[in-house]
This record gives structure tokens, C-alpha cells and sequence, in this order.
């Protein structure tokens, strides 16, 4: 009788079982043994990835490449018309020219990056659309260790990424701004309140907590790091405020924060080779003991 | 055997393709196209919800290699999406680019209110509403369903003769 029932409702109960499983993952989601689980198959992966970026890259290149030449062509009409000297210019000086601004433009934007750094691309991206994380191509073999700060640079501003979360010999996980359950001491750099600024999820923007109500904080004012979690250096740009909100009765206002850095677009990631003091370690430890 | 091995290879191999830079090219603003919700959307027209949902189950934990999103949360989602994708088997005779469209278009919705849930439930997930759905959800319908004719051509040309 009871196996009857089973085999006709066989699908439903698969689909419970399935949600319940779902559910004891989500509650147990903490545990050491997914982390080490991922940091086998992220070590799996990891050169899948590569090539696919490696080939991506090529056919890109080859298609800017042809858009080049396309320009080229037209140049090169229009300079035979004028001056026949320039009948023979070489294609390539414009494709040299243009690889040598890039790298022009990465080494000023290197200068500028104040800190002892990795420079990593990225090769692997969040699946869904919320970019809480990357797989970059610089991993402990280069010097890039847990909880190693990451920054980008955009539109002349030097802008925090996220953190590494996780190290494999050539590759690493580096969980964003936006990710759940990253934390970051803020401080508005105009009214120098602080704050915490965390991911919101699914959002695409950040929230600021903990900054006190009566702080002249408004749409558009700058967020930087503040130096007090100890992952983060002093300084530097997280975003701009937005939809600020004062509830009354509340010790705190509310307002989200709109990343200096646009997570769709970034290619390019400095890892800062700072860590941690080893006593603020300690103390965090103790005090999740507690 | 065979149908669960060409099922895993789907799922390993747009899995992957997923979370590479690769899928960049078919962006729209911020916005990717979601090409595992696709295969999900396919097993469960052609082969019902009980391999729709355990599609989704397996889709779902594969991509929490790649995300720091609360774990479990995707293999829900996808499971869910699995499940009521699969009632569509045998009701939809006609199978085109209209069709495929309309069932990767109501994956999204579904996709899109399980994720709902959740963030209700758990404040890892973030707020749900309104930011998400103005945004990338809504977008995710335009460029899912444009996305799902192809890819049901190629699944049917490629990997539907071997799962008979």
C-alpha cells in the first residue's frame, strides 16, 4: 500500500527531498567541508577556464583586429589621394601603436596603485548576473594569499574590488563588494561619518549601515574604505551614495551605494600583497570561539 | 544511463561555459544570458520533471563552485524551475522557436520568484525587490527567450537523437 503510494506520487517526493536538501545546504552553508569541496573543483576547472579565456581573447583580438584594418583601409585611401609617400605605411604600427597606449595606460594606472600588488585578469565569472565573485589568473604560486585586498581602476579612480576568498596555485577566488556577507569599514569622506558597507545579494548596489542619522549624508556624496577592518586600505573609493533615507526613531540612516567599479566590465585586478596583523587575526578567532 | 550521461554533459559543459568570459560577448549592459536555465527549460519539455528537476538540482550545486551566493540556494531555485517546467511535457505538441521561447520566458518568471522566496527567507540573498526586477531580471526575459530557439535547435540536432 505505502509503496503504491510512493510509486505514484514518486515525482512529488523526489521534488521535496530535493527542496530539502536545497534548504539543509542553505543552512549549513558554513561548513569547511564545501569550502575544500570547491577548492578541489575550482583547481579542476581552473584550466578549462583559462583556455576558454585564452581563445575568447584570440577571437576577440583577431575581430578588433579586422575593425582595424576596416579603419586602416579608409585612411589609407584617403592619405594615397593626398600624399603618395604614405602609400606603403605599414598596418601594423596602428596595432602596435594601439597595443603600446594599453600598456602605457596599465603601467600609469600601476604607478598610481600606492601599494605592493599583483596584477591578475580575470578569467572566470559569477554564473548568474549578481558579479559577487571572480576567478582570477594569479593564485598562492604568485604570492596571492586569503584575505588579500582587491582594487581596479576605473575612470582615473582606484576602486576596492573584494577580497580573495580562496587560493589555488595559479588561480584564485575573489568575492566582491557585492557578495552577502562582505563587510566594509566606510567612512563618507566628506562628513567623515562611519559606516559598514555590505553586499546586498542580488543587488547591484551595496547598502551603508551604522552611519549615525544625524549625519549630513546625501545622494551623491563619495564612500571610501576607512581603514578599521584591516583587510581594506585607508582611502580608498567604494562608491557614491544614493536613495538616502532618514526613518524617524531610528538611530541610523539608510542609503545604498553605488560601486566606484563596474563589475560587467572589469578585465583587470590589482591583488594588494597586504594582510592582516597576525593580533587582529588572533583576537577575530577568539572571539568567534566565543 | 545514456540519457543521464548526455544530461551531465549538458549541464558540465554550459555549466562551464557559463562562468567564463566567453558568455561577455552576449551581454546586454550588466546583464548575461542565463544558458544553464535553457538546458533546464529543455530536459524538462522533452523528458519530464523528474529529470527537469534533477537537471535543475545538479545545475544548480554546479554553479556554486563558481558563486559565494548561500549554498543550496541555486539548486532550489533550479529545482524548482525543473519541476514546474516539466508539467509542460506532452501538453506542448508543437515544438519552434515560439514555443521555446515562451517556456525559457516563464523559466525566467519562475527563476525570477523562487529567488523572490528566498530572499524573504534568507538575508544572505539579499533585497529581491525593486532594484532586481527593474534591472537584471528584466532583461534576463528579453535576452533568455531570444537565446532559447537556438540553443533548442542545436540541443535537438545534437544531444535529443542520443537521449532517445
Amino acid at each position: 500500500m505505502l509503496s503504491v503510494f510512493f510509486y505514484k506520487n514518486r515525482k512529488v517526493l523526489a521534488f521535496l527531498l530535493l527542496l530539502i536538501v536545497s534548504f539543509t545546504m542553505m543552512g549549513t552553508s558554513s561548513t569547511s567541508f564545501t569550502l575544500n569541496l570547491k577548492s578541489i573543483v575550482l583547481t579542476i576547472i581552473y584550466p578549462f577556464e583559462y583556455v576558454i579565456n585564452g581563445i575568447f581573447n584570440f577571437f576577440r583580438s583577431l575581430w578588433e583586429g579586422l575593425g582595424e584594418i576596416e579603419t586602416l583601409k579608409k585612411e589609407l585611401l584617403r592619405t594615397q589621394a593626398r600624399l603618395k609617400k604614405y602609400e606603403e605605411l605599414d598596418s601594423s604600427i596602428q596595432t602596435l601603436q594601439r597595443r603600446n597606449a594599453h600598456l602605457e595606460r596599465l603601467l600609469d594606472e600601476r604607478k598610481q596603485v600606492r601599494y605592493e600588488h599583483v596584477l591578475a585578469s580575470i578569467v572566470g565569472k559569477d554564473p548568474q548576473n549578481y558579479y559577487q565573485s571572480f576567478i582570477i589568473d594569479k593564485g598562492s604560486s604568485d604570492g596571492v594569499a586569503e584575505r588579500m585586498p582587491v582594487i581596479a581602476y576605473e575612470n582615473g579612480k582606484i576602486g576596492i574590488v573584494g577580497r580573495v576568498t580562496m587560493t589555488t596555485p595559479f588561480s584564485a577566488l575573489v568575492t566582491t563588494i557585492r557578495g552577502s556577507r562582505t563587510w566594509v569599514g566606510a567612512i563618507l569622506e566628506a562628513s567623515r561619518y562611519y559606516g559598514m558597507v555590505r553586499g546586498n545579494g542580488m543587488s547591484a548596489h551595496c547598502l551603508i549601515e551604522y552611519v549615525d542619522v544625524g549625519a549630513p549624508a546625501k545622494n551623491g556624496d563619495v564612500v571610501v574604505t576607512s581603514g578599521h577592518s584591516d583587510i581594506y586600505p585607508r582611502g580608498l573609493s567604494i562608491g557614491i551614495l544614493t536613495n538616502v533615507q532618514r526613518d524617524k526613531g531610528q538611530f541610523f540612516l539608510k542609503a545604498e551605494v553605488a560601486p566606484t567599479i563596474n563589475f560587467a566590465k572589469l578585465e583587470n585586478v590589482y591583488v594588494v600583497k597586504k594582510l592582516p596583523s597576525p593580533e587582529i587575526e588572533k583576537l577575530e578567532k577568539e572571539q568567534k570561539k566565543l | 544511463m545514456r540519457n543521464t550521461l548526455i544530461i551531465a554533459l549538458l549541464i558540465v559543459f554550459f555549466g562551464l561555459l557559463q562562468s567564463t568570459v566567453f558568455v561577455d560577448i552576449l551581454r546586454i549592459d550588466e546583464v548575461k544570458p542565463d544558458l544553464l536555465l535553457i538546458v533546464i527549460a529543455f530536459v524538462a519539455f522533452k523528458r519530464g520533471g523528474m529529470a527537469g528537476q534533477l537537471t535543475g538540482f545538479a545545475a544548480g550545486m554546479l554553479q556554486h563552485f563558481f558563486s559565494p551566493v548561500l549554498f543550496g540556494s541555486y539548486a532550489f531555485v533550479f529545482t524548482v524551475v525543473g519541476f514546474v517546467l516539466g508539467l509542460t511535457q506532452h501538453k506542448v505538441n508543437a515544438e519552434n522557436f515560439i514555443t521555446s521561447a515562451v517556456l525559457v520566458f516563464i523559466a525566467t518568471i519562475i527563476k525570477g520568484l523562487a529567488l523572490g522566496i528566498l530572499a524573504l527567507l534568507f538575508v544572505e540573498i539579499g533585497d529581491f525587490y525593486p532594484s532586481n526586477v527593474s534591472g537584471g531580471l528584466l532583461l534576463e526575459l528579453v535576452i533568455n527567450p531570444i537565446l532559447a530557439g537556438p540553443l533548442f535547435w542545436m540541443m535537438n540536432r545534437f544531444a535529443a537523437p542520443a537521449m532517445r
